[in-house]
């Protein structure tokens, strides 16, 4: 009967002292409103007031809060991680397939639709031909490149069983290249320049979903050798001679990597290229003069660097001018896959745009090309992007 | 709110025990105020102006049940029943089918106006549990509760209050007036209460992930083994969601003196279908056998009126569960497995080996829960057709190996789940002498505060959180 009580004392304890304790650090702690591996704003409260109450608005907004603030969530995220990772060894956590020494991502399962990417790849095929017509209007030229994004790149590292995309890749790409065709416009499909190239493993990142130094220096001289052979003019393309290459000692934590709380480390670390002889210029994002450098290069050579390193991440509009007017100007536009390239591409004009049409909202694009007439336009978008009609594939429209 | 919700652990819970238990025990009315207090913010807190409606229908049963109880005035008690009976029905109807019978007089090509109407939390259970209080007043098996906050209590009472069980008035009306709230209750039900909330966290949620993937696709896509793998997640996403519901319900409980009674009992080790629904939603299959299938004439009559009398309980539990014909063809698949082994095969059936029973009775099960789970007979019937290889198997995608293996360590606790293992582990250390006692004394403790870290870490890391029965 004795030891009854104990327990039934342990047991009272333990719950009541539990939930004070997770009730009180959740309350005391200090708070945050961002999470850096999850790479999200932290939820916060709506207005507490008689309207909210009513209408359910609070009470609906507390539970996420408590969620995203409460007692030792980073803790136990990392350690469910870490239990998923090496103790139950699931096929994916946290939406990462980690297989092969990499870290890939997970993709839905999709049962490809052909004559839905047809008609997507027309269309998409049109807003692009409309583009054109823009920039040829004023005498400008528009390149459009396709890039592998890392499934894409890696499709044999995925497990038989998960869904590695190959079947929509296969549709989509030809349908598009098929359509732009049609239209008297030739993409540059980065596809199968990798593929001569051997498919390097280093050209693309192992814990990311975007390239490596050696994938984006292909792409960026793709582009140029495009451009050159199109325009008929020999434009300056750093090469072995004139780009001194470092890569760089620093941890790589790839979004892969991140999503995974840095818990598995494939040993990757970023490249970066410098032209032999710089060519000094300014730098302005969204408006505002900022320090002349394409690299956000880190302080100490054991910080950890993102792939952020380049171009110090995506900017809504970044203008970079070299002042040297008998070269062209050119505006690049696309997703991120577009920051390694800008990096190097400002070398070979005299002004460079870039614009990210998930971050910039003053204009449409098309307004946005009127305005500044580049001579060159080029769009850079990655298989997964590549029919679709948000951010940098509404082309006409101001971003919702 | 629910349970299993870091509002209701964090804050409701703790607050609610620390305002309960400062108050001493010899003020029971104040007590059951704050009790009654909470019990009115929790729902208020997920149904919002809801809660009128539940005030509503407490105010109709309490009014029903004074009327219901004039003995001496038979004419007033009958008016008290038929009152009670209708508003509470009537709300119901309109509430919960109002929609579904527009719906289906549209498709007869009548133009009628479809209502929009919310359907109110756990609006299926507290008129159940109303009508019930009033029903057994007037049949005398209860006395009148002349105090309308502890009727409202009863109705009210948050443990059960959204998704069961559906507590009888008879069983805690002595309780509401006089009970005891000891230690021993108190930690029985917070162990109760982790071991129902690790239930849902850890085996219900991730079933559910499943299944919502699988159903979630065209069903006749679905290649077997992957319709299979939905059908058995499924299966076991709604015992283990809605039992750890009623293990949850029963420790709060517990914890403030109330002693419901069980709502499972182990069904997937049924040999039968009769057993499974004598283990399953205990509290319904009873409710409707005291309340509509015994007053019918139950089988103390001709067989004819038997099968009536099953039919009826059958089409009525189907439309329970939902407005939908999948679930009326539920209701009806069951009563005809019920009818088939009352008159036809169940003698048969007896004299074959237990596996073999059984098997057919999870198969019987897990059909019926395709049906319970599909969006609209369409539905169902692809997907019972992908099951059995009608399938155009453009899913054919190694889906159904990705969630055997994504969730793996779920699987083998689940199929371990569902027998009656604490029950042999208990037996077994108790056997074991004063060592084994002593274990079987500590070790269901100390699990369930490890299955409450448990939780509160899968609270605080996961999302996919959905509560099964609330649409009910």
């Amino acid at each position: 009967m004795k030891k009854s009580r104990w327990a039934d004392w342990f047991l009272t304890a333990g719950f009541l002292g539990f939930l004070a304790l997770a009730l009180a650090v959740t309350l005391i702690r200090p708070k945050s409103g961002w999470s850096y591996y999850e790479n999200r704003n932290l939820a916060h409260p709506a207005e507490l007031s008689v309207e909210t109450l009513l209408d359910g608005t609070f009470p609906a907004s507390v539970e996420p809060v408590l969620q995203d603030h409460a007692a030792g969530r980073n803790t136990l995220m990392k350690l469910s991680v870490w239990v998923d990772l090496h103790l139950f060894h699931r096929p994916v956590v946290n939406q990462v397939v980690p297989a092969d020494g990499m870290l890939l991502g997970w993709n839905p399962y999709e049962t490809p639709d052909p004559a839905g990417i047809t008609a997507q790849a027309e269309h998409m095929a049109e807003e692009l031909a409309h583009l054109r017509d823009v920039v040829e209007e004023y005498g400008g030229h528009f390149c459009y490149a396709a890039v592998p994004g890392q499934y894409a790149y890696y499709p044999d590292a995925y497990p038989d069983f998960l869904n590695n995309r190959e079947a929509y890749t296969a549709l989509e790409v030809p349908a598009l290249t098929h359509a732009m065709a049609e239209r008297g416009m030739d993409l540059l499909d980065m596809g199968p320049v990798l593929d001569t190239a051997g498919n390097p493993r280093e050209y693309y990142s192992m814990a990311d979903y975007h390239y490596q130094f050696g994938g984006a220096y292909l792409t960026y001289r793709a582009i140029l050798e495009r451009l050159s052979a199109e325009l008929g003019t020999e434009l300056t393309i750093l090469d072995g001679n004139s780009l001194a290459v470092e890569t760089l000692p620093n941890p790589y934590l790839g979004s892969r990597g991140r999503k995974l709380f840095g818990l598995e480390d494939c040993g990757e670390h970023l490249t970066i290229g410098l032209p032999r002889a710089p060519v000094p210029f300014t730098r302005t994002d969204n408006g505002t003069e900022t320090a002349p450098t394409v690299y956000a290069l880190p302080a100490t050579g054991t910080e950890g660097v993102l792939y952020s390193l380049y171009m110090g991440g995506d900017v809504g509009e970044t203008v970079i001018e070299t002042n040297r007017p008998d070269l062209p100007s050119i505006l690049i536009y696309g997703d991120s896959f577009t920051n390694p390239v800008e990096c190097l591409a400002y070398y070979s004009f005299d002004e460079m745009r870039s614009i990210d049409l998930r971050h910039y909202r003053e204009m449409p694009l098309a307004d946005y090309i009127r305005l500044h007439q580049p001579d060159i336009v080029v769009g850079i978008r990655d298989y997964e992007a590549l029919l679709s009609t948000d951010y940098n594939g509404n082309l006409f429209q101001l971003q919702p | 709110m629910v349970f299993s919700s870091l509002v209701f652990l964090l804050g409701f819970l703790p607050a609610l025990l620390l305002v309960y238990y400062l108050v001493p025990a010899r003020f029971r009315g104040l007590r059951n105020l704050v009790l009654l207090g909470a019990s009115l913010f929790f729902y208020w807190w997920g149904a919002g102006p809801l809660v009128l409606l539940m005030v509503l229908s407490i105010s109709v049963n309490y009014v029903g049940g004074l009327l219901a109880g004039q003995r001496d005035r038979p004419r007033l008690a009958w008016a008290g029943l038929l009152f009670a009976v209708c508003a509470g029905l009537g709300l119901l109807a309109w509430f919960k089918y109002a929609g579904f019978l527009a719906r289906t007089i549209c498709g007869l090509g009548f133009a009628v106006p479809i209502p929009q109407v919310t359907l109110p939390i756990g609006i299926s259970f507290f008129t159940f549990q109303g009508l019930s209080y009033v029903i057994d007043v007037y049949r005398g098996d209860a006395p009148i509760q002349k105090n309308p906050l502890d009727t409202a209590l009863y109705v009210a009472l948050f443990p059960q209050l959204v998704a069961g069980p559906i507590v009888r008035y008879t069983t805690v009306m002595e309780e509401i007036a006089h009970r005891e709230e000891t230690l021993s209750e108190f930690a029985a039900g917070a162990t109760r209460f982790c071991f129902g909330l690790s239930k849902k966290m850890v085996l219900a949620n991730s079933m559910g992930q499943i299944a919502d993937g699988v159903f979630g696709q065209t069903a006749a896509n679905l290649d077997p083994g992957l319709a299979w793998v939905g059908a058995l997640a499924y299966t076991f996403q709604i015992y283990f969601d809605f039992s750890a519901y009623s293990d949850m319900a029963i420790g709060l409980g517990h914890t403030f003196g109330f002693h419901f009674l069980e709502n499972f009992n182990y069904p997937y080790i049924s040999r039968s279908v009769t057993e499974f629904w004598r283990r399953w939603h205990i509290s319904l299959s009873s409710w409707f056998r005291d309340y509509v299938y015994i007053p019918l004439g139950g089988n103390r009559c001709s067989r004819a009126r038997q099968i009536r009398n099953i039919l009826t309980v059958w089409l009525l539990t189907g439309l329970w569960h939902g407005a939908a014909w999948t679930f009326i063809l539920w209701g009806l698949w069951f009563c005809l497995l019920l009818l088939g082994e009352k008159f036809l095969w169940g003698h048969f059936l007896e004299q074959l080996p237990s596996p073999i029973r059984w098997a057919c009775t999870m198969l019987a099960v897990i059909l019926s829960w395709v049906l319970f789970r599909a969006a609209d007979l369409g539905q169902a019937w692809a997907y019972l057709g992908a099951m059995f290889g009608q399938t155009t198997g453009l899913a054919q995608d190694g889906q159904a190996v990705y969630y055997l293996l994504q969730f793996w360590p779920e699987w083998i606790l689940a199929l371990i789940a569902f027998l009656p293992v604490k029950q042999w582990l208990q037996s077994w250390l108790e056997a074991r002498g004063a060592a084994g006692q002593t274990l079987a004394l500590w070790a269901p403790r100390v699990l369930a505060l490890g299955l409450l870290v448990l939780s509160y870490g899968l609270l605080v890391t996961g999302s996919f959180n959905p509560f099964i029965y609330f649409q009910f």
